[in-house]
């Protein structure tokens, strides 16, 4: 009689024997959980609730968990499939041996309860860990205060364990498909089958072309901040587009090429890497493809978060010209002393002292949003004291009216009072607005810094991501590899050049994603720098100082990955 | 002087950890002249993969001389090996070890690319090689796309285009059908005509009987050697399994 629990210890000893390739899914599990439940308990905390400034940073905290839980499942789905493709052999080892397809199921479905909940689990305990510090960088960097207490919010754990409990769900189902397919004979081969030769896609290099050409072309020309808006994910589809065809059939494409180059193709150091490079790119490609979107999605998303931060104040200072102010938009002249007054009493109510108190009319363009700093104080200087500025024939009037307050003085109460008022003044416009720029300036600071926060957040999760897949890209390829440099040996390559050889290829793997995303990012250059004019920096040298300092960063990391996985790699390849 | 010279080879394995060491090879001697072919023959365990290993400088002895062409293979620096080997040696396996990545082509033409030679030179060798193989068809297909002999053949033609002064083959039949293996010891015949020396290893007593010369291997030592002189291969067949039968119950060798 069969022991009870014999396929869940199956299972388990099975991950513990495929630890090289599970324990990388699995930490990269744990660690997708404990984003996904740390951005949801952000979202979630009470303790935020109740501070200001703060609705605009959860709807973003929403958004961003949405993001964590879709890649989440896209990344587990690559990992998994990967996995069962290394493990054929061993699945067809047991098949020969007696094991019927609905017992592997049966194991499969143990060694998928195993990890969901060492992920799940694991992801929790380390997300709950996390949470606090977390709280903390939110905080600093939307400049809010820290919540007092610990908590754990119910629905964060009940989102997370559903969310990847579906996950997992999906995977066994879809390993269970992939199960049913295959053949016994063809599960003991598994991935030591002769790789068909690709052919050249020449219809596809083109198409790649065209899509990524028109996506730099939209980013090159594109002239306004609000067409760059609208534009800016087509754009982005069309260079995802172009990159995926461009990998697949464009690197196929310029290898056939270089090896009908007889004199550059037979030189020791190209025949191995271009003919290598040549066989494994139909598999590779859609990976390196993805390695380099990636790439450039941290390298974009960090780079515009970091800058808008970090220009914040600028931003800010440009935005609004007094502490609270108000504009009559199609406003009469008669209009202005009305408002006047208007402050002035509301000042001595309130008791509140107005310090660079401005007032004046100005004939703007009517497409002109004049309502920033940068839109009124030429009219201030130009007004000197009078209270009419420039000629009718420029636009409708607009009638001006702010002040500064005291720093302890209470701005949204006199703001919200001026409100009232104007709107019981008989005016000539109904179209009048009263701005509490202090509450306006903290909204948009924590604005600011959570999108910081959610780009830094996101970063690092596409950034885990991309380490995953060349981690994972590296050891299949090195086990592909281990025969042919064994054979090369005993074909008459010495060490050295078998040494040199694995250098150039895997160098090339690697930095070729690298130096795509740095093109991608540069070609985007344009387009952010017109977006970010929508949020009001203007600051080109800023925004190219970040994504420069970003992208320095990011090649340390990536070139750190690099070192770790090929020194693996040579491990895989000398034995 | 003969081409390949063994003098009272020794090998002997010890484990990692010390302990006694297992002699796998006593004390072999024996000659191979330019333009001969000679098979050594032996049961698993004979010694003879480790002889084959030694005289294909991928092992080095742990007693005794190999000399080809009056050079010591010990005097080759360790560096130098590869470059040695790449010159002086060719090879052929059992499992042909053809690199999936490559052409038939591009395959033969590995060796000499290692070896930094011209596209011109790579490829008036390979015309007339390919032409005697009767590969000059398979040219451009992939290994993937060949029958085992048609693979071996290719793998002949990678270890021939050196033009080395001994070819080596490992069970060189081991893979192939009974029909695949006579047309391959048939090329090899032919070559051998045409001057090539080959040292074959082998306990296929079908491709032995091919060969002019049988050396016996048992043990770590040479048991016997046959000369095929007239004989066909038919009678040389025969001959090979009686000495093999002899060899295997026991009796003492007469070599």
């Amino acid at each position: 009689m069969r022991k009870v629990g014999f396929y869940p210890r199956l299972a388990i000893r099975s991950l513990r024997l495929n630890g090289k390739f599970y324990l990388p899914y699995l930490l990269s599990g744990i660690v997708s959980a404990a984003m996904l439940y740390d951005i949801l308990f952000l979202n979630m905390n009470r303790g935020i609730y109740q501070m200001k400034g703060v609705n605009a940073v959860q709807g973003l905290l929403g958004f961003g968990a949405m993001v964590v839980a879709i890649f989440s499942f896209a990344l587990l789905c690559y990992t998994n499939g990967f996995l069962m493709k290394r493990r054929q052999k061993e699945l067809g080892l047991y098949n020969i041996l007696g094991m019927e397809k609905r017992h592997m199921a049966r194991l499969l479905f143990w060694e998928t309860v195993c990890s969901a909940l060492i992920c799940v689990a694991g992801g929790l305990v380390l997300g709950v860990l996390l949470s606090k510090l977390f709280l903390l960088l939110l905080c600093a960097v939307v400049g809010m205060e820290v919540p007092f207490g610990f908590e754990v919010p119910a629905a964060a754990v009940v989102y997370t364990v559903a969310a990847f409990g579906g996950i997992f769900l999906l995977n066994y189902l879809l390993n269970i498909v992939r199960l049913n397919k295959v053949k016994p004979i063809e599960l003991l081969k598994g991935t030591e089958s002769g790789e068909r030769e690709p052919r050249t896609k020449w219809l596809l290099a083109v198409f790649g072309l065209l899509t990524m050409g028109a996506g730099y072309g939209i980013s090159l020309t594109v002239s306004d901040p609000v067409t760059a808006m609208v534009l800016f994910f087509l754009a982005v589809i069309l260079v995802i587009v172009g990159t995926y065809c461009l990998f697949t059939a464009g690197s196929i494409a310029l290898l056939k090429a270089l090896r009908k180059n007889k004199t550059y193709y037979y030189r020791t150091r190209h025949f191995t890497a271009v003919s290598g490079m040549l066989h494994r790119m139909k598999r590779n490609a859609a990976g390196l493809a993805t390695i380099c979107i990636l790439s450039t999605m941290v390298l974009i998303t960090v780079s515009t978060t970091l800058c808008l931060y970090m220009g914040v104040n600028e931003i800010l200072d440009r935005m609004y010209c007094r502490d609270v102010q108000t504009y009559v938009n199609h406003g009469a002249p008669e209009d202005l002393p009305k408002v006047k007054a208007l402050y002035e009493r509301k000042a001595a109510e309130l008791g509140v002292k107005m310090e660079d108190f401005a007032a004046l009319c100005f004939y703007a363009p009517a497409t002109e949003y004049a309502n920033n700093r940068a839109d009124i104080e030429p009219y201030l200087e130009r007004a000197d004291g009078a209270d009419v500025v420039g000629d009718p024939a420029d636009g409708p009037l607009r009638v001006y009216v702010g002040c500064n307050l005291a720093p302890n003085a209470d701005a949204s109460l006199f703001a919200a009072s001026v409100a009232v008022g104007t709107s019981q003044l008989e005016l000539s416009s109904s179209w009048s607005f009263t701005d509490d720029c202090r509450a306006g300036r903290a909204d948009f600071w924590a604005s600011l810094g959570g999108f910081f926060f959610i780009g830094l957040f996101l970063g690092s999760l596409f950034l885990m991501a991309a380490v995953l897949i060349i981690y994972y890209k590296q050891i299949s390829e090195g086990y592909e590899d281990a025969r042919s440099f064994v054979i090369m040996q005993q074909v008459g390559m010495t060490q050295a050049e078998v040494k040199s050889s694995i250098r150039s290829q895997i160098s090339l793997v690697f930095f070729l994603p690298l130096v795509a995303a740095a093109c991608h990012t540069a070609g985007a250059f344009p387009m952010t720098k017109k977006i970010m004019l929508l949020f009001g920096l203007t600051n080109t040298g800023l925004f190219l100082l970040c994504s420069l300092g970003t992208f320095l960063l990011f090649a340390l990391v990536y070139y750190g990955i690099y070192r770790l996985t090929a020194r693996e790699y040579y491990r895989i390849v000398r034995r | 002087m003969s081409l390949l010279e063994v003098k009272n080879l020794r090998k002997v394995y010890t484990t990692r950890l010390g302990g006694t060491g297992v002699e796998a090879l006593k004390n072999v001697s024996f000659a191979v002249e330019a333009g001969e072919f000679v098979t050594i023959m032996g049961e698993s365990g004979s010694g003879k993969t480790t002889l084959l290993n030694i005289l294909a400088a991928l092992d080095r002895p742990s007693g005794g001389r190999v000399l080809l062409n009056g050079e010591d293979m010990a005097g080759v620096r360790e560096r130098d090996v590869t470059a040695f080997r790449r010159d002086n040696l060719g090879f052929v396996f059992q499992d042909f070890n053809l690199l999936d990545a490559f052409t038939v082509r591009d395959n033969i033409f590995l060796p000499l690319v290692l070896a930094g030679k011209g596209y011109e030179e790579m490829n008036a060798r390979l015309l007339p090689l390919a032409q005697a193989l009767g590969i000059r068809e398979l040219l451009d297909k992939f290994p993937y796309e060949l029958s085992g002999g048609q693979k071996q053949r290719t793998a002949v033609g990678r270890a021939l285009i050196t033009r080395p002064a001994i070819l080596l083959a490992d069970e060189p039949t081991g893979a192939l059908d009974s029909k695949a293996s006579d047309s391959l010891l048939r090329v090899f015949e032919s070559l051998n005509a045409q001057g090539q020396t080959i040292l074959m290893v082998t306990h296929s007593v079908a491709a032995a009987s091919h060969s002019k010369r049988t050396l016996f291997l048992r043990d770590g030592m040479i048991y016997h050697q046959l000369y095929r002189g007239n004989r066909t291969i038919g009678e040389m067949f025969a001959e090979i399994s009686h000495t093999l039968t002899v060899m295997t119950s026991g009796e003492n060798g007469h070599a």
